[in-house]
């Protein structure tokens, strides 16, 4: 336990007005199998800014492989799966902007010709938000407890910028963390190469793009780079660890809870 | 054998209209829509017209001479000539104010189309519109169009009484001043560029390098 | 994979391997880019008039048949001639007839995508006509003997460096004995070669911007005024251009001159937008061409009318999209082995040429959206892209072991709780692998990721059975 969670400090400042909203936590496929860590992370800040928090057993994928390689029945049954686990939530929160818009727009593109699913679906995509945008846009927190003397640059993920507009919350929630310095990188909203199945199906074409983020993120000097979405994450620090660069990656939910001593993606852990 | 414009409009009505032919009343609503004068979204001119022109003009390269009176524009041709070492040997337009102006007899004034060797030719605008700093040319035989893209430097001349607004108001204009459109209307902006090479501007690539603006109030 | 799409990788490969494409490619992006954010800062209302551009085009749309009839009879009451072609073949034919029949010699050509999409200079050349290209960057890559790489720069692939030398090589034998290296003179040197050719022109063909059926008008918007030079000098001027391109008033065109030079290159205006109705009203006149042809393209653009791909049609072939497409950046336009590249081209390729050839390009994109947010009509490209990769679902186009996995995939996924348990074991094992280093260095069946990339170490136990641990300790 303390291995995944490291040295998260807790914040007792519940605020009280949120004590009967239950949110329902989506930990996404890459966050699930991949870095827990991530999900820890975002349910301690959740639950700080004081929200009950569950995470319903049946979840695995928003269903977003099968939507973007043209399995539209595949999607739309993975879609009903999503839907019905969670539509009875207050809220649903997501660490990752590409979730986060797979249900919130193209849920109800999905099932456009079915009233009673669009209905469903349309009812909980006006309750789904990324992580970084519930906290500061519904949430509101007004603070977070940690101070962190580091340097760190923000790569804004395509989905979340593009299709949700989420560009300055997390700007704002680093903000909050004493000692921290934001560098902006040049072309921090552009495309970091990820794509999902894209940079395993055209890998040559993912690498030049990641290389060109990677330059533009080494250019800053920063200690660490951060971002909402944990595919761009791994493929970033993925190049990073490759090319022998000490630059270390994280996603923006665990340095705002405090985990920035824990080993960073691609990193060894030494407590183990 | 069917040709290809009816097999075409058989595609595009199946479509369309589920193959039916269009009503009477579906062909006087696209004539309407079509005669239908909108003013639409632009950008918000805060200066008066005359300064808005300029000011565009000069943004995209070009350069102004504002004189009062149409005796002056001998003066004004002169002056730009000496400024950029070109001889006075003029491919000369015709025109409202052209026509008026008499030219000193030891220059080279030739009122014929431009050929690829001329080098300065001097033309009327049509009017010019603020929004864009663009003048506006209708060839005629005496405004021919080879006098707008040939040539290296252009000098026009334009009453400053013609300036209007928009494209909007341009096209009010002709269509009041002409019973039937034009077969060829230019709308010129600046000089000839290219940005082919480097993805940087160069001008001069087919058209005029310059572009003298000599702007009258008469 | 079939053999289109083994070449799409070589191409691919090789444009990946091309320093001075990657030199090249960067400096475009920075400068349309940036020019074009400059530009609709400067006119905060664009969004307001991408609206209105995107209203006029689906009203014409829905009334394409009344507007190409209204345009056709203005266009003849004008002295001009209409023709129509359903094909590309029908196309080139029509032009390639109307040029024999004229005991034409030389033809000078303004830019246009179309009679490139039709095949146009090939079945020109072959009938032994001179065709010159005589818009800088289109005569660059007919120098070079290639296609142009975008639908507005077609010579954005081109280092200045490399122009220098096709130049010095070409021109020599014309008498230019000096080789030019600065961008002036370069510019210069193109002015002065293809300076007779306009004049010495039998004919002149243009592609069109926008057709205007209240006059019977094509547009043609440039910078360079070779359009011009061609459509006014020779004694014939013959526009082709897609059945889409009519608009139906000048006002309508107002509208459109907003967006487009802002999308394209950051301009309020290009040097020349230029309007031509008709042929010279008589003989009186001296400049001006005698006879007025316009050829209106199909080629599957009627197909489009009604189906999933409408929006494709409204398409003002800006280029905005490729200047913001990441991948295009990366590969350049003439990986995509298509006209059109980029993501207009990826969405509109499948639809003329057939989707069995063109297998990959709807699918090397990584989805990111920037082409649709600069899209100045509001083309869904990512919704259109993700269509087609539906569509060669639909028709088993992708490799039989990806469809498989991915079947298993959903199987998984559509069972939670045997998902945890089946996976349980692989994620241990990549975490056993992996905890050394921190990375994995190499995944089977996962070379796409592993060949430049390290695979960051999973944890050994996945997040749901870590929660389920924590619930239930916690209940204990």
């Amino acid at each position: 336990m303390e291995a995944i969670l490291g040295n998260i400090s807790s914040n007792t400042e519940a605020v009280a007005s949120f004590e009967n909203v239950t949110i329902g936590f989506f930990v996404t496929c890459i966050v699930d199998l991949l870095r827990p860590s991530v999900g820890f992370a975002a349910i301690h800040l959740l639950k700080t800014a004081g929200f009950k928090v569950e995470v319903p057993a049946s979840q695995a994928c928003c269903g977003q492989p099968a939507y973007n390689s043209g399995n539209e029945s595949s999607a739309i049954s993975i879609a009903r799966q999503v839907i019905f686990a969670f539509e009875n939530f207050d809220y649903v929160v997501v660490p990752s902007g590409s979730c986060a818009g797979m249900v919130r727009e193209h849920y109800p593109r999905l099932f456009s010709s079915d009233v009673l699913w669009l209905d469903r679906a349309r009812n909980l995509a006006s309750k789904t938000y990324e992580l970084n945008e519930f906290l500061v846009d519904v949430a509101r927190i007004d603070s977070i407890q940690h101070s962190i003397n580091k340097t760190c640059t923000y790569h804004d993920s395509c989905s979340g910028l593009n299709e949700l507009g989420i560009h300055k919350q997390p700007r704002e929630l680093l903000s909050k963390l004493e000692g921290l310095e934001l560098r902006e990188m040049e072309e921090a909203d552009e495309c970091c190469g990820f794509g999902g199945l894209f940079c395993v199906k055209y890998p040559e074409i993912s690498t030049r793009i990641v290389d060109r983020k990677v330059n533009n993120a080494l250019s800053t000097g920063a200690d660490m780079l951060l971002g909402g979405d944990l595919g761009c994450l791994m493929n970033i620090a993925g190049y990073l660890r490759r090319m022998g660069s000490s630059m270390k990656v994280f996603h923006v939910a665990e340095i705002l809870a405090g985990m920035v001593d824990n080993p960073s993606i691609g990193e060894k852990d030494d407590h183990v | 054998m069917i040709d290809a414009r009816s097999s075409l409009f058989t595609a595009l009505r199946t479509v369309l209209t589920g193959g039916e032919q269009r009503s009477a009343l579906a062909h006087r609503a696209i004539e309407d829509r079509v005669q239908s004068i909108g003013l639409s979204v632009r950008p918000r001119i805060t200066q008066n017209l005359v300064d808005q022109y300029c000011n565009k003009h000069i943004a995209v390269h070009g350069t102004v001479n504002r004189i009062i009176g149409l005796d002056n524009i001998v003066v004004a041709t002169e002056e730009y000539c000496s400024n950029q070492q070109l001889g006075k040997d003029l491919v000369v337009g015709g025109g409202t104010i052209l026509d008026k102006v008499i030219w000193p007899s030891e220059w080279s004034i030739h009122k014929r189309s431009a050929s690829v060797s001329d080098q300065t030719v001097v033309s009327e605008a049509y009017a010019g519109i603020a929004e864009t700093g663009t003048m506006v040319f209708i060839p005629t035989n005496e405004n021919p169009a080879s006098h707008i893209f040939l040539g290296t430097d252009h000098i026009v001349v334009l009453d400053s009484s013609l300036i209007v607004e928009c494209q909007e108001d341009l096209w009010r204009t002709i269509k009041s001043d002409y019973e039937v459109f034009p077969r060829a209307v230019n709308l010129v902006t600046g000089p000839s560029k290219t940005g082919d090479v480097e993805q940087t501007i160069e001008y001069g690539a087919h058209g005029p390098a310059r572009v003298h603006l000599v702007l009258i109030d008469v | 994979m079939n053999a289109a799409s083994t070449e799409f990788r070589r191409r691919v490969r090789m444009a990946l391997a091309d320093d001075q494409l990657k030199q090249a490619m960067n400096r475009a992006k920075g400068g349309f880019v940036l020019k074009r954010q400059k530009a609709i800062a400067e006119f905060p209302e664009f969004h307001q008039m991408r609206d209105a551009a995107r209203d006029i085009k689906d009203h014409v749309l829905t009334n394409l048949d009344l507007y190409l009839e209204i345009y056709e009879k203005k266009v003849l009451e004008n002295g001009g001639e209409v023709h129509w072609a359903r094909t590309a073949e029908e196309a080139s034919s029509i032009v390639e007839d109307l040029c024999s029949k004229s005991g034409a010699r030389k033809i000078t050509k303004g830019k246009s995508m179309v009679s490139e999409e039709i095949n146009l200079n090939e079945k020109l050349e072959k009938s032994g006509i001179q065709v010159i290209e005589t818009d800088l960057g289109e005569y660059i890559v007919q120098l070079a003997s290639e296609k142009p790489s975008h639908i507005i720069a077609p010579a954005v692939h081109k280092t200045r460096d490399q122009i220098s030398k096709l130049f010095y090589q070409h021109h020599k034998p014309l008498g230019y004995a000096n080789c030019v290296s600065e961008r002036k003179d370069i510019v210069q040197q193109a002015r002065s070669v293809l300076r007779n050719h306009f004049v010495e022109s039998d004919i002149g063909i243009t592609g069109a911007n926008f057709l205007i059926a209240e006059t019977g008008s094509s547009v043609i918007v440039t910078n360079e005024g070779n359009g011009d030079l061609t459509s006014t000098l020779p004694r014939m001027q013959i526009v082709v251009a897609g059945i889409e391109k009519v608009i139906p008033s000048l006002e309508d065109l107002s509208v459109f001159l907003r967006v487009l030079a802002r999308s394209a290159t950051g301009q309020e205006m290009s040097a020349y937008t230029s309007l031509y109705s008709g042929p010279r009203a008589d003989n009186t006149y001296e400049e001006g061409p005698e006879q007025y042809h316009v050829v209106l393209v199909d080629n599957g653009r009627s197909s489009m009318l009604g189906s999933e791909y409408q929006s494709m049609l409204r398409c003002i072939r800006c280029g905005a999209c490729l200047n913001h497409c990441t991948v295009y950046n990366a590969i350049g336009g003439h990986a995509y082995g298509s006209i059109y590249p980029g993501p207009m081209g990826s969405v509109l390729t499948p639809l003329i040429g057939g989707y069995e050839n063109n297998v990959d390009l709807p699918n090397a994109c990584t989805l990111n959206g920037l082409c649709k947010t600069s899209c100045p009509v509001h083309i869904p490209l990512p919704d259109l892209l993700r269509q087609h990769r539906t569509q060669q679902q639909r028709r088993k186009l992708s490799p039989f072991t990806g469809r498989l996995i991915f079947m298993i995939w959903v199987y998984l996924v559509r069972r939670p709780h045997f998902y945890q348990i089946v996976l349980a074991l692989p994620i241990w094992l990549l975490n056993r692998l992996g905890r050394q280093r921190g990375v994995i260095k190499w995944i089977p069946l996962a070379g796409g990721w592993t060949s430049s990339r390290d695979f960051p170490c999973p944890s050994a136990r996945t997040f749901q059975r870590e929660w389920r641990n924590q619930m239930r300790q916690f209940n204990d």
